[in-house]
């Protein structure tokens, strides 16, 4: 078929589709002209692959989509002879639609009225913990289908017209298709567009390869089951227990018949992608900002050159020599717990000015990208442009809370030993430190100040998102994947009990204990610290774990945001320092005749202690003097103090 | 049935006496989800008719009074299904269903007012009469008379005039019989408001029309869906929007296709020829 504008192609014609032809399931003679879907065993599977023409590259590959026909008859359509002998043209009798699962959908509407929002991927962080760019979408653990997509199947009469001669598809199947793209956030005035990666075209910050899709396993690279905007960002995944980073599990795969409990078992390991990068990256590089056209000066204009009156370039395109010849200006000690100067480092983004505008913006603005296409809100919706399109700035009384937040979170979790220790989580178990292992300090901080919504719930920045819902038509945005019975509940959830797959550990499992038509898979089972799941045994306690389904929008404002303007500029430690002494001098009787007091302010540089090392050597390259003392210190300051000045 | 209250009013109830305007029209009658036999427009008819749920039948010529009676008889048809082998029963699904809502239940201890009353009252002499249709009382020659299950296997009757001067083939009319105040904007251009029961003539380009829906509850707009749908040169085409927990809307697992419902009825040019009242 030729790929052509919905609009322009009968989307809704029949003719138009391919068409499974086999006459002889359809017998006009018998007393009851009927026809019905059903599949035998457990399971139907499509594999979905988007490849440009004439190439073998794949440019999207979504994995084993479950087309569960039932078995049995209720989706059967019975004719009369007449009626059938009218039938002339192709009549559906199932549908199936998948839709990356989005905040601000109300996926209730689509499910079986005793269904909960969590079942079917209806409620997941799909911004936070998924990669809307990944090439590879496959399908994790137990699950029914691949992630981040929520699975609507339909066989009503209403939405499957099989009125004679047949032909249409049934409004069903053209759903939310012919509007392209269809709103984001799911608001009637929601964007049509939404900006979530960029390649941005000067790199100062590590935080803005969080744009770069780095995500991969042992199997592939870009994958949809980590995080898009993985670098500099540190939201717990789902996929790995809190306290590892990397975590040994097994993917099932449904043999079906003739076993139809039968599976493959793959042992995969899963990762907190976001973590391993951030502790690869964070303490190791920076970027120079050296044009490869111009290698005289940085783009940055917080990186200044050691030497401000050379001019000479050599080294500064070298990249292990360019660190030596390149300081800081304004560096900032992230273990500062003086909540003013927190204050001041953050309003630095202040009054900077953005394409999408608003023109006259004063707040401090944090974009997720330059190429953000629409103005930041003072106060953001959640739901419409703004929130996906557009960016997120903070007014000074949000500066005010996050830099509080932030002090908190030093004095809990530092001093950081590194800036990747400041940037990831805590690794611990959610049982023991739930929150330091839930993000970093900075998004703790973001989030606990109200910036986005905080973790209790009861901060909530956004006009147009609910929390829990309470006495509002709007969908509640927690995520609520959730226990039934002994199991994690299904996507496809029956009163089938008997022939589930097995477990591989019977202290963690996987397969949902209760099913419809013996399919036992279910999204929750990626959840590797089950007791986040909603209703699990002993208690819930841990379900707002779990997180928000907003988590990640544009609008959200991550860590990541935030480091790609403040990043440059952050140390774990401190490179200059203000001495203040003092000296007196004693009679023979021991009292003061004079006493003096002096200020130097010292540096440390590139350069070593002894010369005899240069400033790239490294470990037992150095000289004993070198390995003991270091880098060396230089007075640029000095003056004599009043004693009124102490 | 939010409709109850929509159609029962006290005029119409009034001019259910022996002296009220005299119709001659040809009416189609649908049913609101399962089929509905045993159909007539006159009480103790051997030919009866089947309202189709959501689709057009046989049309009936009717002449008579403007608030008309629809009779069922008692041994009306079932249509035929096939039966389940034992193989299909070993198989069978056991979804989890919500147990059955049926909004109109409630009303059978509310007191009667408007055709309610009037049909409550008829039903005591003729116990065939399941529904009164108002119809259009002048001028129309064609209407759709749809039958929304009520209370005791009786119907309320929505009627929709469809006279093909005011619906002529190629055309589209949107009703909106939901309870919810719905937004439609057509082709991304024509912006409409329907409260409950407004309807409108929507533009057709090319044989289709491209819609989104919302609706409002409370203060809150909510996006109900885009899409698409064919509207051909040779039939008479009426969507419908509506909120029903009917089986039609409900597919075998349980699940609806969104929060408001939405049927087309089409009539072909090419549609059977009618019956006799």
């Amino acid at each position: 078929m030729d790929l052509a504008s919905f609009s322009t192609c009968s989307s809704f014609d029949f003719n138009n589709c391919v068409e499974l032809e086999n006459p002889t399931l359809y017998n006009v003679t018998t007393s009851t002209p009927s026809m019905d879907v059903r599949e035998s065993w457990q399971t139907t599977l499509v594999k979905l692959q988007m490849r440009p023409g004439g190439s073998s590259s794949i440019l999207r590959s979504l994995e084993r989509f479950e087309l569960d026909n039932g078995y049995y008859s209720p989706n059967s359509r019975s004719f009369t002879r007449a009626e059938a002998g009218k039938m002339t043209r192709p009549f559906p009798l199932m549908c199936y639609s998948f839709q990356v699962s989005q905040p601000g959908e109300d996926y209730k509407q689509f499910m079986p009225g005793s269904y909960e929002l969590g079942q079917r991927g209806s409620t997941l962080r799909t911004f936070a913990d998924f990669n809307l760019q990944a090439a590879i979408f496959h399908k994790p653990i137990a699950s029914y289908n691949p992630p981040p997509y929520f699975m609507q199947s339909n066989d009503s009469k209403a939405q499957l017209p099989a009125t004679p001669p047949g032909g249409d598809t049934g409004n069903n199947f053209t759903r939310n298709l012919v509007l392209s793209p269809l709103p984001w956030g799911r608001s009637s005035s929601g964007s049509n567009q939404t900006i979530l990666f960029s390649v941005p075209s000067q790199i100062a910050s590590i935080a803005q390869l969080q744009h770069a899709d780095l995500t991969g396993d042992d199997r592939a690279s870009s994958i949809a089951h980590q995080p898009g905007n993985a670098v500099g960002n540190s939201y717990a995944p789902p996929f790995v227990e809190r306290g590892l980073t990397t975590q040994l599990r097994t993917d099932f795969e449904l043999i079906g018949a003739p076993n139809h409990t039968g599976t493959k078992n793959d042992a995969r390991n899963y990762y907190d992608i976001s973590y391993l990068l951030n502790a690869s990256l964070w303490d190791s590089y920076f970027f120079s900002s050296i044009s490869s056209s111009s290698t005289s000066a940085p783009i940055n204009p917080a990186l200044i050159k050691l030497d401000e009156s050379s001019t000479s370039s050599a080294g500064l395109s070298d990249p292990v020599k360019a660190a030596a010849l390149l300081m800081i200006d304004g560096g900032f000690n992230v273990n500062s717990t003086d909540k003013n100067a927190w204050k001041a480092f953050l309003a630095s983004a202040k009054h900077s000015k953005h394409s999408a505008g608003p023109v006259d913006a004063s707040d401090a603005a944090f974009p997720r990208s330059l190429e953000q296409i629409s103005p930041s809100a003072k106060q953001p919706t959640g739901t419409t442009s703004d929130s996906f399109s557009g960016y997120r700035r903070l007014t000074d009384t949000q500066i005010d809370s996050l830099a509080d937040e932030i002090v908190k979170q030093v004095r809990l979790r530092g001093p950081f030993l590194s800036l990747s220790h400041f940037v990831n989580r805590a690794l611990a178990g959610i049982t023991n430190q739930p929150a330091l292992s839930r993000s970093g300090a900075l998004q703790s901080a973001i989030d606990e100040s109200g910036a986005n919504i905080n973790f209790a719930g009861d901060k909530n920045a956004f006009s147009g998102i609910r929390v829990d819902s309470m006495g509002s038509s709007v969908p509640p945005d927690r995520v609520t994947l959730s226990w039934k019975s002994n199991g994690p509940s299904a996507d496809m959830d029956g009163g089938d009990r008997d022939e589930r797959p097995p477990n591989l550990d019977s202290s963690h499992i996987d397969w949902a204990y209760t099913s419809t038509d013996n399919n036992f898979g279910t999204l929750a089972s990626v959840v590797a610290d089950q007791k986040m799941l909603v209703n699990y045994p002993g208690g819930s306690q841990y379900a707002n774990e779990q997180g928000y389904r907003s988590t990640g929008i544009p609008g959200w404002l991550t860590q990541a945001d935030v480091l790609q303007v403040i990043g440059t500029s952050l140390s774990t430690r401190s490179d200059t320092f203000r001495i203040r002494t003092y000296g007196e001098s004693l009679n023979s009787a021991g009292s003061v005749v004079a006493r003096a007091y002096c200020e130097a302010i010292v540096q440390r540089l590139p350069t070593y202690v002894d010369s005899q090392n240069v400033a790239t050597d490294r470990g037992t390259a150095l000289n004993v003097i070198n390995q003991f003392f270091g880098r060396r210190y230089q007075i640029i300051s000095f003056r004599w103090l009043s004693p009124n000045e102490i | 049935m939010v409709l109850l209250s929509l159609i029962a009013t006290p005029s119409l109830t009034a001019q259910a006496s022996d002296g009220s305007p005299q119709v001659a029209l040809k009416i189609d009658l649908v049913s609101w989800g399962d089929d509905i036999t045993g159909l007539s427009l006159k009480p103790g008819q051997s030919k009866t008719v089947t309202a189709l749920g959501f689709r057009y039948s046989t049309p009936v010529e009717y002449s008579g009074s403007v608030l008309m009676e629809v009779h069922r008889s008692s041994t009306g048809e079932s249509p035929k299904t096939a039966a389940p082998s034992a193989d299909d029963l070993a198989h069978e699904l056991h979804p989890l269903l919500a147990p059955d809502s049926n909004p109109a239940a409630g009303d059978a201890a509310k007191p009667k007012t408007g055709l309610m009353l009037e049909l409550q009252k008829r039903r005591e002499k003729d116990p065939s009469l399941v529904a009164l249709a108002p119809l259009p009382a002048s001028g129309c020659r064609r209407a759709t008379v749809l039958l929304v299950p009520s209370e005791g296997s009786t119907f309320i009757a929505y009627v929709i005039d469809d006279d093909p001067s005011k619906l002529p083939l190629g055309q589209l009319r949107v009703h909106n019989l939901s309870s919810l105040t719905i937004a439609m904007r057509c082709d991304g251009k024509l912006n409409r408001e329907l409260k409950p029961r407004e309807s409108f003539i929507a533009p057709v380009q090319n044989q289709q029309m491209i819609y989104e829906l919302a609706y409002k509850v409370g203060e809150e707009w909510m996006t109900q869906e885009s899409n698409i749908i064919p509207v051909r040169g040779s039939e008479q085409t009426q969507m419908i929007i509506l909120r029903s927990d009917n089986k039609f809307f409900t597919s075998t697992d349980g699940s609806k296709a969104g929060f408001l419902q939405i049927v087309t009825l089409r009539r072909s040019k090419d549609e059977p020829p009618s019956t006799g009242r």
